[in-house]
């Protein structure tokens, strides 16, 4: 199987129809938790030692979002099945 | 070479194989309706979804697919320090259970491909993990286990062992050893202890992880005996938790096994150990707590010990110094959610701790050889169950081991089944 897998180069993932006209907001709540991530990162570049910090062990933000994130369309993006 | 695009679709592939297939492929798009997200962004946005969790409604912060999604972010994310838990697969069980499997064998055989190849280990115990679906699930599970053992060396694997009922049973199919990797671990199930401590420090490696001189279904574990467990509170279940008033009551039973086993001379040591151990040591941004960090949980001790002494009768007395917002304030200053399935307790010599829910009076505290937690075993004749990995305050950083070695003690080996 992981020989299979390994000669693909691109995978196209099916989620479902758009049938709740969510997908646009879903992608628009994607690119703004990644804006958030991106100031807070130094460009992505400094994930691990946010994530992590020092001791390895996984840390946790205080910082809330610095703008309003549409959480409900993260919420249909996620609950998807093709995720779990 | 031209691009081969293949359609990743649930009929096809499913659950956990679909991991192995997206981390495979070089790049990957996800299309919902007319629009198309890559996968890599989507998946990195979970992963800072969970780390900002406290600002996330919880009906999205406890969806399984978020979970599962930031999980993904771990593997897939071309920085190497992330994906390092391909290396070994004591680490991948963690990822495994987060995730449907529809065979319950493949939760270890859908994840062959993502490990990284193991060329140092001898052919018997590479064997552990040759696909063959005619082994039953017990053998599979066990015998992975006991690869993910020898593999790394340590018992990392073992500290993600928990058992779904209170009480195991005398007939069950599994090794006490064995990870569930075929169960899925939800939002809802207890988290696992912080990896930080070393309390097995001072001891040397273990070397017996591979011997089955005794059966494949016994595991040899090295270590010494640190105490036997005295009391306990009843597990904290999920309705427990959940409930502000319930686990008001949970933290008087705390309160009440302590100030009735442990010696008061100090009653604010007393209190920051027993917060040490209902908060397994971990700081609220998931760093190691310092004392600053469990004075919330210490000050609602002390309030609660107020109103014992101002003569109120028995539990009535108690239930009436239930004060809504002091409780809510425990739970956003500290990290109570290791008592989840947990019980508190204290061990004969006065130590305090958290550890499985299947644990008893009378079973023993134990730090092992490649421990950086202490177990909690069962002896069973000549025997011993494993029930769960323990926090217990005062032994995290090997002060039972240079103790014991203080004393003369000498270890033992330990036959798990």
């Amino acid at each position: 199987m992981a020989t299979v897998y390994s000669t693909a180069q691109h995978n196209l993932v099916y989620l479902d129809e758009d049938d709740d006209d969510m997908a646009e907001r879903g992608m628009k709540a994607v690119q703004d938790v990644m804006d958030d991530m991106r100031a807070a990162t130094a460009d992505f570049t400094l994930m691990w030692e946010t994530k992590y910090g020092k001791s390895g062990a996984a840390l946790f933000s205080n910082e809330p979002f610095s703008a309003s994130v549409d959480f409900e369309a993260l919420e249909a993006l996620f609950s998807h099945h093709w995720f779990r | 070479m031209p691009t081969i695009s293949r359609r990743v679709e649930l009929s096809d592939y499913r659950r956990l194989w679909v991991l192995q297939e997206v981390v495979l492929a070089s790049s990957n798009t996800c299309h919902w309706g007319p629009h198309t997200f890559d996968l890599l962004d989507t998946v990195r946005a979970a992963s800072w979804l969970m780390y900002k969790w406290r600002f996330v409604p919880g009906s999205l912060g406890n969806d399984v697919g978020l979970r599962c999604a930031s999980e993904m972010f771990e593997i897939l994310y071309p920085d190497l320090r992330f994906g390092s838990k391909r290396e070994y697969l004591a680490t991948m069980f963690v990822t495994i259970q987060k995730f449907e499997k529809t065979e319950p064998k493949d939760s270890i055989y859908a994840i062959l491909g993502l490990l990284y190849k193991d060329t140092s280990l001898e052919s018997s115990q590479a064997a552990l993990l040759e696909v063959d679906y005619a082994k039953t699930l017990s053998n599979v599970l066990r015998d992975a286990t006991r690869y993910s053992l020898c593999q790394k060396g340590d018992l990392y694997a073992l500290k993600l062992i928990n058992h779904r009922f209170d009480v195991l049973d005398d007939s069950q199919s599994f090794p006490t050893w064995t990870l569930r990797a075929d169960l899925q671990q939800g939002a809802q199930d207890p988290s696992y202890l912080p990896n930080y401590f070393n309390a097995s420090g001072g001891l040397e490696a273990p070397y017996l992880l591979h011997d089955i001189s005794l059966g494949e279904e016994v595991l040899l574990l090295q270590g010494i005996v640190v105490d036997k467990v005295y009391q306990t509170t009843a597990s904290c279940v999920e309705s427990t938790w959940r409930k502000h008033g319930e686990f008001h009551d949970w933290l008087i039973s705390v309160r009440d096994i302590v100030l009735c086993h442990c010696d008061v001379t100090s009653q604010e040591e007393l209190f920051l150990a027993t917060a040490f151990a209902l908060v397994a040591g971990r700081a609220r941004d998931g760093g190691r707590a310092q004392s600053c960090d469990l004075q919330v949980l210490v000050e609602y001790f002390k309030s609660l010990t107020v109103c014992e002494n101002a003569g109120a009768p028995g539990g009535i007395g108690i239930k009436n110094g239930f004060d809504l917002a002091a409780t809510r304030s425990i739970y956003d200053d500290s990290r109570v959610d290791y008592c989840l399935d947990r019980r508190f307790f204290v061990t004969g010599a006065g130590c305090v701790g958290i550890g499985p829910r299947c644990m008893q009076p009378e079973d023993t505290v134990v730090v092992l050889r490649g421990g950086n937690l202490p177990f909690i075993l069962r002896n069973k004749g000549d025997d011993y169950w494993l029930l769960g990995a323990a926090c217990v305050h005062g032994i995290m950083d090997g002060e039972a081991v240079q103790f014991h070695k203080a004393q003369g003690g000498s270890e033992e080996v330990f036959h798990v089944r």
